[in-house]
Formats: structure tokens, sequence, C-alpha cells
């Protein structure tokens, strides 16, 4: 996982979320903006899991050293 | 007497002959203090009395002692009312004194509180000069005797405290002629040793057997080491001239030891703590992370949801604008559609002619004639 990757993702979330709220933004926009938050989430996800999967793994390790 | 007597008879014969000496009964005596020591459960005191060349063993019972009016302590010269004896257990001569003046400070007292005072004008009893003593140090130098407690104390507080560190050992005589020379060859190799810190002392002894710790050589030579130096000259009350140039100062060779080597017990609870800090936190972040996310999903669906009904409201508002315009919806409130012989609608009474002409309602189509035709009295 690139440095800062996950929280650059979360900003852009929040940005998406801002975005729905404006009346400016047409129905294609949304539908467009929603696909790209899906996906956002749904990547940022596995990389919280795998982050999670990766912590538990050396956890697990420390205590069978122990 | 027989031809042999025993011990005991020699002993007290000795003893009664000095009882019987006049000179050696009653006599005033002067010297310097050392080796002072009053037992707390009988209140007796014992000492050694000393010039610059000899020393006697003292002992002044409670009796006496108590209507002693000064501190008595080793390095203060008295003069002492006293008989001479010997304790016929041990055949040792001592004076049995009854009476004690102050006569000031001994002579070697005297030169040593001069010689600390020449040396703290120099400012080699500066606390800025005291180097820090490391707090992980792989190596430590030991300059003791090889045949002292020191070192075995020592080891015992590594082997406890710090089994991993590498100990040298400098080994010098820290009593007698010859403790002296060994001490300055000892801390003039110091440096050269790359170890972290070093402990220079000896165990427990008499305030004679610690004399060489108040040399001035010696204080020198520590002060210019640069290794860190922890003194250890078993005493507790008095301060010896190695102990005031040294970094840091322990009462005994264990206490250095302790002060030189962590606890390596300590070190592991602590890093097992910052291990369950580190994991506690991590798992907090995790959880943060993963509520964050959760939260921002609910808010865009929410928000999609919204934007979508918004659209649906408005298309379903110009579905009904729609409606109100289409023909069928017309007819069904009451209008009709006229319409020609070619089935053109006719929208102006001027265009009705008399022919046959068909009229559509919402259930169905009348064909009619056209009977009159009055226009509106304002067209």
């Amino acid at each position: 996982m690139a440095i800062n990757s996950f929280e650059s993702g979360l900003s852009r979330l929040s940005e998406i979320d801002v975005l729905l709220q404006s009346e400016d933004v047409g129905l294609e926009q949304t539908v467009s903006l929603y696909e790209e938050a899906v996906k956002l989430i749904d990547k940022l996800t596995d990389e919280l899991n795998y982050a999670k999967l990766r912590f538990e793994t050396i956890k697990a390790d420390k205590k069978n050293n122990d | 007497m027989n031809k042999y007597c025993t011990v005991t008879e020699l002993n007290q014969y000795i003893r009664d002959l000095l009882a019987r000496n006049e000179v050696v009964n009653g006599i005033m005596v002067a010297g310097e203090i050392s080796d002072f020591k009053r037992y707390p459960s009988s209140g007796h005191c014992y000492f050694s009395l000393k010039d610059e060349q000899c020393t006697v063993r003292a002992v002044m019972f409670k009796s006496y002692a108590d209507l002693v009016k000064f501190e008595v302590r080793d390095g203060i010269s008295v003069a002492v009312m006293c008989s001479a004896t010997i304790y016929p257990k041990s055949g040792s001569y001592q004076l049995n004194v009854t009476q004690m003046l102050e006569i000031g400070i001994g002579e070697r007292a005297k030169r040593l509180e001069k010689l600390k005072r020449t040396m703290e004008a120099e400012g080699l009893f500066s606390p800025e000069r005291r180097k820090p003593i490391p707090t992980m140090p792989s190596t430590v130098a030991v300059i003791t005797s090889a045949n002292g407690a020191a070192i075995r104390d020592i080891i015992s507080v590594a082997e406890r405290r710090w089994p991993s560190i590498r100990i040298i050992l400098i080994d010098s005589a820290v009593q007698g002629v010859e403790s002296e020379q060994g001490l300055l060859i000892a801390l003039g190799a110091l440096d050269s040793l790359g170890a972290d810190v070093a402990i220079v002392g000896r165990g427990g002894g008499s305030a004679d057997d610690l004399q060489v710790f108040d040399s001035e050589s010696i204080a020198r030579a520590a002060s210019r080491c640069t290794t860190p130096i922890i003194s250890a000259v078993g005493h507790e009350t008095d301060i010896s001239l190695l102990d005031l140039v040294s970094d840091k100062r322990a009462a005994t060779p264990t206490a250095a030891a302790e002060l030189a080597l962590p606890d390596v017990r300590e070190y592991v609870s602590t890093i097992v703590s910052h291990i369950n800090d580190i994991t506690e936190r991590s798992t907090r972040v995790f959880a943060g992370k993963e509520a964050l996310l959760d939260s921002i999903r609910s808010s865009v669906a929410t928000r999609v949801s919204d934007k979508l009904k918004g659209f649906e409201s408005r298309i379903g508002e110009l579905v009904r604008i729609a409606e109100a315009y289409n023909k069928d919806s017309i007819i069904k409130r009451g209008y009709a559609v006229v319409r020609d012989a070619e089935n053109t609608p006719i929208t102006r009474l001027k265009s009705l002619t008399f022919n046959r002409i068909s009229v559509e309602f919402h259930d169905g189509v009348a064909y009619c004639e056209v009977i009159e035709r009055k226009e509106n009295g304002n067209q």
C-alpha cells in the first residue's frame, strides 16, 4: 500500500460526499460519482482488510515466539 | 613458673605486669582517632589511636564513653587518659580509655581537607565535569582486586540484571603499599579498553584500609579518564577523594553495579508493555478507519438515493404537466374534437362548413350535420 493512499482515498470520498449534496450535480454526474465512490470504498475496504490481516499475522507470530 | 606455661598463663602474667606498672597506668596519650566504632547494643567504643608511625587499639567502655561531650569520629586528634593492658583472649595490647579530650583535627584529616579545597578550586569536583553514565552499556571495566569481594558482588549483580554484559577486570591491589601504584596503572589503561563505564573500588574495610582512595594522584588520574567512572569505596559515611572526582558515587560495589547495569527484567517488562500499547492503539486505529469507511459508505448511499429521488420527483412533475396537455385527458374533462370529412380537426367556426362532421368524445364518435352557425358577438 502506497504511503497515505488510504488516507487520500478517504479524503476523495469525503469530497464526493460533499459534491453529492450540491444542487449543481446532475443525474449523470451523480451516477458517475456514485460509481467512483463504490469502487473506492471497495478498494479501501480491501486495503484495510489486508492491513488488518498483516497486523493479526504479526501479532500471532509474536505470541508464538514469546 | 614451671618449665613451661600455658598461653593463658602468659597473657595473664603480662596483663598483671602491665597492671602493676605505674608508667602505663593513668597515662595521657595523644593521637588521631581511626576505625572508630560504637556498638549500639553495648554502648562500648572501639578505635585506634595513631600518629605518623604507630598505631594502638583502644577501648572505651560505655560508662566512660557516655561522659564524652563531643562527637568522636575518625580523623580528630584527641588526648586520652588510659591504662595499657592486654586482652588475654587474643593477647593483643590495647588501651583502656577512661577520659577523652578533643585537641583538634588530625594531621591526616587536615591534609585531606586542604587537598579537597585545592582540588575543588581547580574545578575537579564540579557537577558540570561529571559524564553521564550510559543507560545500556555493553562493556563494564572493573578496577579492583581479583581476589576481593567486590568483583564477586559485581558479577553476581550482572548475572541477575544484565547477563549479556562484558566485564573487564583490571586487577589491582586496593589496600597496602602497592595499591596506589596498581590503581594508577589501572586508571592509566582504562580509556584504551573501550569500556562504556568503569567501576573503581573495593568492599568495606577500616579507614586505614580505604586510605588509598584519598590519594591525590589517584583522584587526579581518575579525573583525567574519559570513560565514566562510578566510585565504589565500601563505606557509607565518609566521602573519599575518588568519590568526589568520580562521575557517580556508590556506597558499595553492589550498588555501583546496580547503577551501571540496567535490569533486564525491567526492560523486558517495559518492552512488553510498549508492544501491548502499540497493539491496542493499532486495533483502535483499524476500528476507527473501519467506522469511518462505513459512515462514508452509508452517507454516499443516502446522498445518491436522495438525489435519485429528487430526479424522480422532477420527472413525475413533468409527466403530470405533459399529462395535462394530452388530448385524451382534455376530452375526458368534457371537451370534444370536431373534424371535417377529411378528418381534419376544425378549430375555428369559420372553417366549419355545412357538410358532415365528426365529433369525437372520449368514449366514441358521433357523426353530425351542421344546422346553424353563430359566431360569438365579440369575435
